[in-house]
């Protein structure tokens, strides 16, 4: 596993609520990931491919977009460089959880974190719990959680 | 690449190290041939924070499978239950076999496993109504069991002709088979195995009958065997 945004961890009361845009198009994987980021404490919504994500994004602000590189009509990269590239969406954290070992390439397209297929639970929601501290710490001290 | 070892050093050195993580595998061979004991012992070998999910379906009561267990000595009672935990999927099989993937999610959802183990898995397939619903439950069993970080271990009392027939082949990463051979050393077994997930290829080892150790295996055999073509022994052992 590997993530590139940095890490000060963070306990799982503080990401009640958070909300997060999964984009994915199996669906087992979909429901695993419901699952196990809903009982960590997180709002989840899914898109089902990448032009959706995208219109998603913009309108929902979600916390964080977790994206599969492989999804129909616009890829997951692409999903991410258009929303690291939009004023309204660019300070929405992208991790990339992929099929692909694409590390570079999920870098490159300015992910803040990536991991590697097969979906492990533990992984995938220590990942985002670290992912989204800065977020949490900032909307705490505003008073939002 | 990571590897689950099997709790049997000489199985691991024709392994390669152990069976690759993330695979299915399946683990073949008539009734006596030790597939059981082989499973069992990789299970307690593999206990950690993430536990072993064995499954039973209609091959073995599991009263009967608890009482036996506890006879060999790699058994860890304290472990049963905990990280390694028994679910029964007959009511399953027997009503909805369709539904075995569903039965399965929710499995994976409550234990969060590390191994899975099915036992006996050839009789899931003898239960479903007509091949085209065994298609789609394996593919489906397949399709999540690749969507999770989970090793699975597919165990049957299948023999070599089954192999090219039956489609739980052509879905599996692997397969091990063991064979009795009453012609050397009293009851012997042999483990043979293919794979696309980079284990060896066609190669062979021979323990002893079960015992109260688990599947013993003879080194000298071993080594002697490892020297084929193909094989990768570890240098240190």
């Amino acid at each position: 596993m590997t993530t590139t945004a940095a890490y000060r961890g963070i306990g799982p009361a503080a990401t009640m609520r958070a909300l997060i845009l999964v984009v994915e198009r199996d669906p087992h994987v979909k429901s695993l990931e419901r699952y196990f980021l809903e009982d960590a404490g997180f709002t989840v919504e899914f898109a089902d491919d990448g032009h959706q994500a995208i219109e998603l994004a913009r309108r929902l602000q979600p916390a964080i977009v977790i994206t599969e590189i492989l999804v129909p009509n616009c890829d997951g990269l692409t999903v991410c460089r258009t929303l690291k590239q939009d004023d309204a969406t660019r300070h929405i954290i992208v991790l990339v959880l992929s099929i692909l070992a694409a590390e570079d390439r999920a870098r490159e397209a300015g992910a803040d974190g990536y991991l590697r297929k097969p979906l492990n639970d533990n992984v995938l929601v220590e990942s985002v719990r670290k992912l989204l501290h800065p977020i949490i710490a900032e909307r705490r001290s505003h008073g939002a959680y | 690449m990571e590897r689950i070892s099997t709790g049997n050093a000489q199985a691991d050195l024709i392994l390669d190290g152990g069976f690759s993580a993330h695979s299915i595998s399946i683990v073949m061979g008539q009734p006596g041939s030790g597939k059981t004991v082989f499973s069992k012992q990789l299970a307690f070998a593999n206990l950690g924070a993430r536990p072993v999910l064995y499954l039973t379906t209609l091959s073995e009561p599991l009263p009967k499978v608890l009482t036996y267990l506890q006879e060999f000595d790699f058994t860890d009672v304290n472990a049963i239950g905990s990280q390694i935990v028994y679910e029964s999927v007959a009511d399953t099989v027997t009503t909805e076999p369709q539904k075995l993937p569903e039965r399965l999610t929710e499995l994976v959802k409550q234990y969060r496993p590390r191994i899975i183990v099915f036992d006996s898995f050839k009789a899931v397939g003898d239960l479903m109504p007509d091949l085209p619903t065994w298609r789609k439950v394996l593919y489906d069993l397949a399709a999540i069991l690749s969507a999770y970080d989970a090793t699975t271990f597919w165990i049957g009392e299948y023999i070599a002709d089954m192999v090219p027939r039956l489609p739980e082949f052509a879905v599996a990463d692997g397969i091990i088979e063991l064979t009795r051979d009453s012609t050397a050393r009293g009851t012997t077994a042999t483990c043979t195995s293919s794979s696309s997930a980079a284990v060896s290829s066609s190669t062979a080892f021979a323990p002893s009958a079960s015992d109260a150790t688990g599947c013993r295996s003879f080194l000298d055999s071993c080594r002697r065997r490892s020297s084929a073509p193909g094989m990768r022994p570890r240098t240190n052992d």
